[in-house]
């Protein structure tokens, strides 16, 4: 498992940037969000982690399509079954992978877009930590709305389409965990929701994800 | 360029489990559409054994062979993998070279095989199995810019590291040149004389010298 996560993570450093289209996303859509709200004042920092959770949500959902087609395509999905690798583990590596490469790099930009937008290091650090809950849940339906799609390519509409209602509570208690942590901290209701949503993500997300990879290679 | 019979024999069945295996067809049936691909097809293959499977284009050779990996399933009938007496997983029994090469454009040959070497748990040196191959100067090549018949070698070179007695083969010699068919030829004949087994799809049935391969040619079903 630990191999394939390797893999991924060098083909994504030898594919000329592809990797960071989820980054570039990111950042412009919070840059038109600024420029739509007027640039400057009370209401971007209101909304300014609203801006960013929708950033993170749209930034991620751009990279669904592509985390199983590659491999489906070129028969990499099929050999690696035949080595006896459960399709559970070949999903469970590919979640990994995609926290690293697709939630890790914006994560890492979230201070820095935070501080753009005038929020206080406590609000950043409210939208850092509720991120970092939600992210096994993003990564989680990423990897079932993936290997549902894999064999329609890039999956394009329907991959959003089936995705959006499992990202919607996450995306409603990683917004309300932002101004929750100001108030009262880690142990906020919020952030224990958002723990146990991504619990039900892994839950119900990986072994779909691996019934499905199994389903296409059949 | 050509390597030394004794290397090849030497890579290809060095590390094969030699237990006595079995891999059996019982009156399997597969449709595609609504229409039927075969029906009534029984075979059993054991250790020593080459298969040929012949037919047309489109008369279901690529679906039997996935049939007997365990990748997808029949309509009816059963298949049974066995080692040693007893049931087993396909994944312990074969493994398959199929139309999809699966290395990726980015990944050199030798970091191609590496990666397999460590799914498969396997510690065999990549250098010789390359040598074996004939693809010791593309080692450091992009999988990208390889030639198919190169890539074909390349998929060879993890049927070998893989150490599974079966091996399933769907045109091993498309886009081969005929020293690369020779090759695969050798390697055959060494895989399946030191214990193994093999079943090829090809339109042309594969030129054992000195072994015996049995036929099986699909034909279209009324």
């Amino acid at each position: 498992m630990g191999a394939l996560i390797k893999r991924d993570i060098l083909l994504a450093w030898r594919s000329g940037g592809a990797w960071l289209l989820g980054v570039i996303f990111f950042v412009l859509f919070v840059t038109f969000c600024v420029i739509a709200a007027g640039g400057e004042g009370p209401q971007l920092e209101a909304f300014g982690p609203a801006y960013i959770w929708l950033a993170l949500l749209f930034a991620t959902l751009l990279s669904f399509g592509d985390i199983f087609s590659d491999d489906l395509n070129d028969g990499t999905l099929e050999q690696l079954v035949l080595t006896g690798l459960p399709p559970l583990a070949i999903a469970l590596a590919k979640w990994a992978g995609f926290i690293v490469l697709t939630i890790g790099p914006v994560f890492v930009l979230l201070p820095i877009v935070g501080s753009m937008l005038g929020l206080s290091v406590s609000r950043i650090a409210g939208l850092a930590l509720s991120a970092a809950f939600a992210a096994p849940a993003l990564a989680a339906y990423g990897v079932m709305a993936g290997a549902l799609m894999a064999k329609r390519g890039k999956g394009g509409f329907l991959i959003i389409l089936i995705s959006a209602p499992f990202l919607i509570p996450v995306l409603i208690f990683g917004l309300a965990a932002v101004d929750s942590y100001v108030r009262f901290g880690i142990l906020a209701f919020e952030f224990r929701a958002l723990a146990g949503l991504s619990l039900i993500a892994m839950a119900i997300g990986l072994p779909a994800a691996g019934a499905a990879l199994t389903a296409n290679i059949e | 360029m050509m390597n030394a019979p004794t290397d090849l024999s030497a890579h290809a069945s060095g590390g094969v489990k030699r237990l006595d295996h079995a891999l059996t067809l019982e009156r399997i049936a597969l449709s595609r559409g609504g229409h039927p691909l075969f029906a009534g097809i029984s075979l059993s293959i054991v250790a020593g054994d080459i298969v040929w499977i012949g037919g047309d284009n489109g008369i279901g050779k690529s679906s039997l062979l996935r049939l007997m990996t365990g990748l997808s399933r029949a309509d009816s009938g059963g298949i049974c993998w066995r080692i040693a007496g007893a049931d087993c997983p396909p994944h312990d029994l074969i493994c398959y070279q199929g139309h999809q090469d699966a290395f990726k454009p980015n990944l050199t040959a030798v970091e191609s095989l590496e990666f397999w070497a460590k799914i498969l748990e396997c510690t065999a040196s990549i250098d010789a199995l390359l040598k074996t191959v004939g693809l010791s100067v593309r080692a450091n090549v992009p999988c990208g810019q390889l030639s198919a018949g190169q890539k074909r070698r390349l998929s060879l070179a993890r049927l070998m590291l893989s150490q599974k007695p079966v091996w399933i083969m769907d045109e091993p010699t498309a886009a081969m040149d005929s020293e690369g068919v020779n090759l695969i030829h050798e390697l055959i004949g060494g895989h399946v004389s030191r214990g193994g087994s093999a079943i090829i799809a090809s339109h042309q049935a594969p030129r054992m010298n000195g072994l015996r391969t049995r036929q099986l040619i699909l034909k279209a079903t009324s």
